[in-house]
C-alpha cells in the first residue's frame, strides 16, 4: 500500500479530493493478483476498497448501483480472463450481463467513464497496480460523482421532453369496429359450447373480460382500442382457477406467450390461442411493427399486411434520448422519476413480471428501496428494465399504464436495441432461440473490457 | 354583483406568489396529453383549460408519497434520534378541481381521530386552495353520485367560475381565500351560471346496503377479475390515505418514513406467519368498495370518495370504483342502467 | 555439440560422450472438448489446470475430477506414475469416507419465493440445479421450483446473479453479507 499524504495530516493545506473506488473482484484471479502486487511490494493507491467474491458471475448489476449510491466515485469490476474462470464459465455469464448493463447505464445518463471492467489474472500483479493507479488518477481528474440521480431545479424538466407523442388517455372507448369481431365471437361461442375451454380471456367494451358462458360472447369486442396485453392474466391465480382458457392475442402480445413458455410459466397445450390480425392501434410501437399477423396461434382471425419493419425504425424514438449529453440524459430521467409514485402499475401489467415475491419487496438486505425518492425510483426502474433484458417483447403496456406519464418504453427499447445489435436476439420471436441471460457465447464482444 | 379576475391577472397573482417564495402548484402539461398537479416555477406552466382533470390528486401536497418521520444515528454511545423539520413554507394550490378540494375535509377526520397527525395538520394549515369549477366532464366523472358537483365549495378557500372571455368570477369562501385575492379583484355585474355536472350514476345508499349484506356474494369474483393489483387507483385517488412505515438506512444512520400503500397490493394484509386474510384480488377489491362506501361512512359520516374518476381513467384495464359500483348497484336494485 | 550461450552471446562447443534430447510435448487433440465436458479448466496450450499448483496439484476445479500425467504438463514416466498414485489416493480418500465433505459455499434456493423460471438452471456451469415439484403430503401439486444439488454445486454464485427474485443465495457470500460489506466501505 502506498502512503499518500492524506488531507487530515496537514491542517494548513486545503483538503484535496480523494476518489473513492469500489472494486468487486473475483477470488481466484484478481484478488490473488492484488495479493501478488502486495507481496511483491508494488505500490498502488489506497483509494480502492476491495470486495472479494467467489466469481465475477456472482456480481449482479445491483451491487454496482449500490456502490455508487453509497458514495463511490468510480467502480471497478474485475475477474479471470475468458477461459481461465475457476468455475469455468462464470465470467462469460458476467461479460454478457455487463454488455447489456452498460447500454442501460448509458441510456440513463450514468457516467460510463466511472465504470471499469478488466480481466486481471492471479499472475498480473503489475496490471492490478497499473489499473488502480489509472482509475484513481482519472477519477481524481473527473472529480466526485455528484450528478448521480440529480434533477434540475423543480419544474424545469419539461424542457427536456424528448419522448414521442402517444397520449391515449382520454380517448373514448367506443371506437369503430374492425373486421373480425363477429368471427371472434362465433369462434368463442363454439369453443365454450363444445367445452373445449372454460373461459375466454378477451377484450370487452371497457377493458378485459372473462367470458365463461356461450351466451355472453357478445361482451367481446375487437377494435383499435384493444390495447391491453391479456397474456398477463394467464399467471393470475383467480383466472387459472376458472379452468382451461382461450386467450385473444395480437401479434405483439403473442410474443409474450413465447417467452412465458420458454421460462416454464405456461404450457401452450393447456390453452387455446386466438390470434387476431391487427392493423395497428396508433401507438408508438405500431409504427415499426412486423408482427401484424400472429404466428403461433391455434386459430387466426382476420388478415393484415405483414411488412417487415426496418431495424432502424424500432429505435427511432430512442435517438432523441441518446442524442442528449450524459448529464442531460440523467436530468431527464431524474425529472421523469420525480413523478413516479411507486404504484407498480408498470409491473402489474407486464406479463414478464411474474415473480411471486418481487425483488423490491425483499428486505434483509433491502436491495431496492420501496420509497418514492430519487434513489428508490431510479433503483426500481433500473432493476425492472434490466430484469427485462432479452425478455421484454415491447408491448409498451408499462408506458400506457403509468399514471405519471413516464416513458418507460425508452428504457426497454435501449436494452432491446442492445440485445439485437450485440446478439441478434429479439425476445419472443423464435421459440427455439437460446435465452439471452443465462446463456453466453465465446464471441461476446469484449472491447470495453481492459 | 360579483368579484372577478381576468386570466392574465390570475397568472400575475401566481407569478407574485412564486416570487414571494411560496410553494405554488397547479395543473401542468408535463407531457403532450398528460396533465398533472405539479409545482410551478413560472405562471406560464399553469394550464387552465383543454383537459378534464389532472391524472393525479392534490393529496401529494398535504400527505406526500414519501414523508420522513424522524432520523436515527447509531454511534458508539447509543442511538440518537433526529427530528424532521416540518414544512414551514406556505403553499398555494391553484386551479384545483372541486373533487380534489372536497377530499381534504374528508381526510381530516381520519388524520385527527385517535391520533392528531401533526405533519398532516401543519401542511393543511399552511395550504390555501383555489378551486376552478369544472366546465366539462367525461364518462368517468361521478361527483354528483357522492353528494358533490362541479362547483362544490367544500374544502376550497376560493372558487373560480368561468365567465367566458378569459374572465373568472371569484367566490372567496374563507379568510385565507379573501386574503389571497385581497386587492386583486374587480367588481362586476356578471355572475357565472353554475355548470351542470354528470348525471347521477348510482345511489350511494344502495351501494352501502349491498356491501353490508353481500360480503360473500359471487358478484365480487365475477366483477373484479380484471384487476391486476397495482396501486394506480389508490395513489391517484384524492381520498385514499393508507400508508406503510419503513426504516431505510444502514448500520450507521437512517430514517423512518411513511410511504403510500394500496389495499390492492397482494402484500397489503400479509401476516408475518404467511397467512393473508385477503388472499385474492376479489377480496381486496371488495374491501376497497366496502371501506369507501360503508366503513368510512359508518365511522366518520363521510363517503370516502369524491367521484373524481381518477381510478377509472388511470386503471390500465379500465376498472376503478365507478365500473364496479355501477354494476353492483344495477344488479342490486335489479334495474338496467 | 555446438550451440549458443545466451548469456555471453557467443558460440559454445561441448565434447560429450552422450547427448540426451527432450522432445517437445503438446496436449492431445480434442482435449478442450473433453475438459468442457468435465467442467475442468485448461490453459492457453490446452494443458488441464490443477486447483492449486502447490497445495492441490491433482485436484481440479470440478470436485471429483482428478488429473495426472502429461495432460497436466509435460513430464516423464516416473513423474506421471507418482502423480497417478497421488490422484488414485485422492479418489480412495473420497470413497473411503462415509460422507462426502464439501466446501460450505453452496447455493440455496428459497422455494417459497422461487418463480420457477429456471434461468439459474441454464446458467449453472456445473448443471447442479434441477427442476423439482413441491407437493402436499397428500400428493397435491403445489408449485414447481428450482433446487440446488449440494453435491454438485461449487459455489460460484452465478445463479444468484441471474435470479430475478433473488430466491437463490450463496452461503458464505449471501446478498446480506455482500451488501453489508459495500455499505460499510465508503
Amino acid at each position: 500500500m502506498s502512503d499518500k499524504p492524506t488531507e487530515a495530516a496537514a491542517c494548513d493545506r486545503p483538503a484535496e479530493f480523494e476518489p473513492k473506488i469500489v472494486a468487486f473482484v473475483c477470488n481466484w484471479c484478481t484478488y490473488l493478483g492484488a495479493d501478488l502486487a502486495g507481496t511483491t511490494r508494488l505500490e498502488y493507491p489506497s483509494n480502492v476498497r476491495i470486495i472479494r467474491l467467489p466469481c465475477t458471475g456472482r456480481i449482479d448489476f445491483n451491487l454496482i448501483i449500490k456502490a455508487f449510491e453509497i458514495g463511490a466515485d468510480s467502480v471497478l469490476v474485475s475477474g479471470c480472463h475468458p477461459g481461465d474462470c475457476h468455475y469455468t464459465s462464470g465470467n462469460y455469464h458476467a461479460r454478457r450481463r455487463w454488455i447489456l448493463f452498460r447500454e442501460l447505464l448509458g441510456a440513463l445518463g450514468f457516467d460510463l467513464g466511472r465504470v471499469y471492467f478488466t480481466w486481471i489474472s492471479a499472475a498480473e500483479g503489475h496490471k492490478w497496480q497499473e489499473v488502480v493507479k489509472e482509475i484513481t488518477e482519472k477519477t481524481r481528474q473527473m472529480g466526485p460523482y455528484t450528478s448521480l440521480y440529480q434533477s434540475p431545479s423543480a419544474g424545469v424538466g419539461a424542457t427536456l421532453v424528448v419522448a414521442p407523442e402517444g397520449g391515449h388517455k382520454g380517448r373514448p372507448y367506443d371506437a369503430g369496429v374492425w373486421g373480425g369481431e363477429a368471427e371472434l365471437r362465433e369462434a368463442c361461442r363454439r369453443l365454450l359450447e363444445e367445452g373445449k375451454v372454460k373461459v375466454v380471456i378477451g377484450y370487452g367494451k371497457r377493458g378485459p373480460v372473462f367470458v365463461t358462458r356461450p351466451e355472453d360472447v357478445e361482451q367481446l369486442v375487437w377494435n383499435d382500442r384493444c390495447l391491453a396485453n391479456l397474456t398477463v392474466y394467464l399467471k393470475r391465480k383467480e383466472i387459472r382457477a376458472l379452468g382451461r382458457p382461450a386467450i385473444v392475442v395480437k401479434g405483439c402480445d403473442e410474443r409474450a406467450l413465447v417467452v412465458l413458455e420458454k421460462e416454464s410459466q405456461i404450457d401452450r397445450k393447456e390453452m387455446h390461442v386466438l390470434g387476431m390480425a391487427c392493423q395497428g392501434l396508433g401507438e408508438a410501437k405500431c409504427e415499426s411493427c412486423d408482427v401484424h399477423m400472429p404466428r403461433f396461434a391455434d386459430e387466426v382471425i382476420g388478415e393484415a399486411d405483414q411488412h417487415p419493419a426496418e431495424t432502424g425504425e424500432r429505435w427511432k424514438s430512442l435517438q432523441a434520448l441518446l442524442a442528449l449529453p450524459d448529464a442531460d440524459r440523467m436530468s431527464y430521467w431524474a425529472t421523469e422519476f420525480e413523478r413516479c409514485v411507486k404504484c407498480y402499475a408498470c409491473r402489474q401489467v407486464c406479463p414478464m413480471c411474474y415473480c411471486e415475491r418481487c425483488l423490491v419487496e425483499k428486505n434483509r438486505p433491502t436491495e431496492i428501496e420501496p420509497s418514492a425518492t430519487a434513489k428508490g425510483n431510479f433503483a426500481w426502474h433500473i432493476l425492472r428494465a434490466f430484469h427485462l433484458a432479452g425478455r421484454c417483447v415491447g408491448c409498451d403496456e408499462c408506458t400506457r399504464a403509468c399514471p405519471a406519464g413516464i416513458d418507460l418504453r425508452l428504457l426497454n427499447l435501449s436494452l432491446a436495441k442492445a440485445a439485437e445489435e450485440h446478439f441478434g436476439y429479439r425476445a419472443g420471436m423464435d421459440p427455439k432461440a437460446e435465452e439471452l441471460i443465462g446463456a453466453y457465447s465465446l464471441q461476446d464482444k469484449e472491447n470495453f473490457i481492459r | 354583483m360579483s368579484a372577478t379576475i381576468s386570466q392574465a391577472a390570475l397568472r400575475e397573482l401566481v407569478g407574485g406568489l412564486i416570487a414571494q417564495g411560496k410553494r405554488v402548484a397547479g395543473p401542468c402539461e408535463v407531457k403532450p396529453g398528460c396533465v398533472l398537479y405539479a409545482p410551478l416555477v413560472s405562471s406560464a406552466q399553469l394550464v387552465l383549460e383543454g383537459f378534464i382533470r389532472p391524472a393525479n390528486s392534490l393529496k401529494e401536497f398535504i400527505f406526500p408519497k414519501h414523508e420522513e418521520l424522524y432520523g436515527y444515528r447509531i454511534t458508539g454511545q447509543g442511538i440518537e434520534l433526529t427530528e424532521v423539520e416540518p414544512l414551514r413554507a406556505e403553499q398555494v394550490l391553484i386551479a384545483a378541481r372541486p373533487c380534489d378540494a372536497a377530499a381534504l375535509p374528508i381526510l381530516d377526520r381520519v388524520f385527527n381521530w385517535d391520533y392528531k397527525d401533526e405533519l398532516y395538520n401543519s401542511r393543511r394549515q399552511l395550504t390555501t386552495i383555489v378551486t376552478l369549477a369544472c366546465a366539462a366532464h367525461d364518462d368517468a366523472c361521478f361527483c354528483t353520485s357522492v353528494g358533490l358537483g362541479p362547483a362544490a365549495e367544500r374544502g376550497s378557500d376560493a372558487l373560480l367560475l368561468e365567465l367566458g372571455g378569459g374572465e373568472y368570477e371569484v367566490r372567496c369562501l374563507t379568510g385565507k381565500g379573501k386574503s389571497l385575492f385581497d386587492g386583486k379583484l374587480q367588481a362586476s355585474e356578471r355572475v357565472a351560471s353554475l355548470p351542470s355536472g354528470p348525471e347521477k350514476r348510482f345511489e350511494a345508499a344502495v351501494v352501502r346496503a349491498f356491501v353490508k349484506e353481500n360480503l360473500e356474494s359471487p358478484f365480487w369474483p365475477a366483477q373484479t377479475l380484471a384487476c391486476l393489483g397495482c396501486g394506480a387507483c389508490a395513489y391517484t385517488c384524492p381520498t385514499c390515505h393508507c400508508f406503510d412505515i419503513v426504516d431505510e438506512g444502514n448500520i450507521e444512520r437512517g430514517v423512518r418514513a411513511r410511504n403510500w400503500d394500496s389495499c390492492q397490493f397482494a402484500l397489503f394484509t400479509l401476516h408475518a406467519s404467511g397467512h393473508n386474510p385477503r388472499p385474492n384480488q376479489p377480496s381486496r377489491q371488495r374491501q376497497r368498495i366496502d371501506h369507501k362506501f360503508r366503513i368510512y361512512p359508518e365511522k366518520f359520516g363521510e363517503i370516502l370518495c369524491t367521484g373524481c374518476g381518477n381510478c377509472a381513467r388511470n386503471c390500465p384495464v379500465g376498472m376503478g370504483v365507478l365500473r364496479v359500483v355501477a354494476t353492483l348497484e344495477s344488479s342490486a336494485s335489479g334495474s338496467a342502467r | 555439440m555446438r550451440g549458443a550461450d545466451t548469456l555471453s552471446g557467443g558460440p559454445v562447443t561441448i565434447e560429450a560422450d552422450m547427448v540426451v534430447l527432450a522432445a517437445a510435448m503438446r496436449p492431445a487433440d480434442g482435449v478442450e472438448q473433453l475438459a468442457q465436458k468435465f467442467n475442468v479448466g485448461y490453459d492457453e496450450y490446452g494443458f488441464l489446470l490443477e486447483s492449486h499448483p502447490k497445495l492441490r496439484p491433482v485436484e481440479t476445479a470440478s470436485a471429483g475430477v482428478y488429473i495426472c500425467g502429461a495432460c497436466q504438463a509435460p513430464k516423464d514416466i516416473p513423474e506421471s506414475v507418482a502423480q497417478a498414485s497421488a490422484a488414485a489416493s485422492k479418489v480412495l480418500i473420497t470413497f473411503s469416507a462415509s460422507e462426502l465433505t464439501r466446501e460450505p459455499e453452496i447455493a440455496k434456493i428459497n422455494e417459497d419465493t422461487c418463480a420457477a423460471c429456471f434461468t439459474c438452471l441454464h446458467a449453472c456451469p456445473y448443471h447442479a440445479i434441477e427442476q423439482a415439484e413441491i407437493r402436499t403430503p397428500r400428493g397435491v401439486f403445489v408449485k414447481r421450483t428450482a433446487r440446488v444439488n449440494p453435491g454438485l454445486c461449487m459455489g460460484c454464485g452465478t445463479c444468484v446473479a441471474v435470479c430475478p427474485s433473488k430466491s437463490a443465495d450463496l452461503e458464505g457470500f449471501t446478498e446480506q453479507e455482500i451488501y453489508s460489506m459495500v455499505e460499510s466501505l465508503v
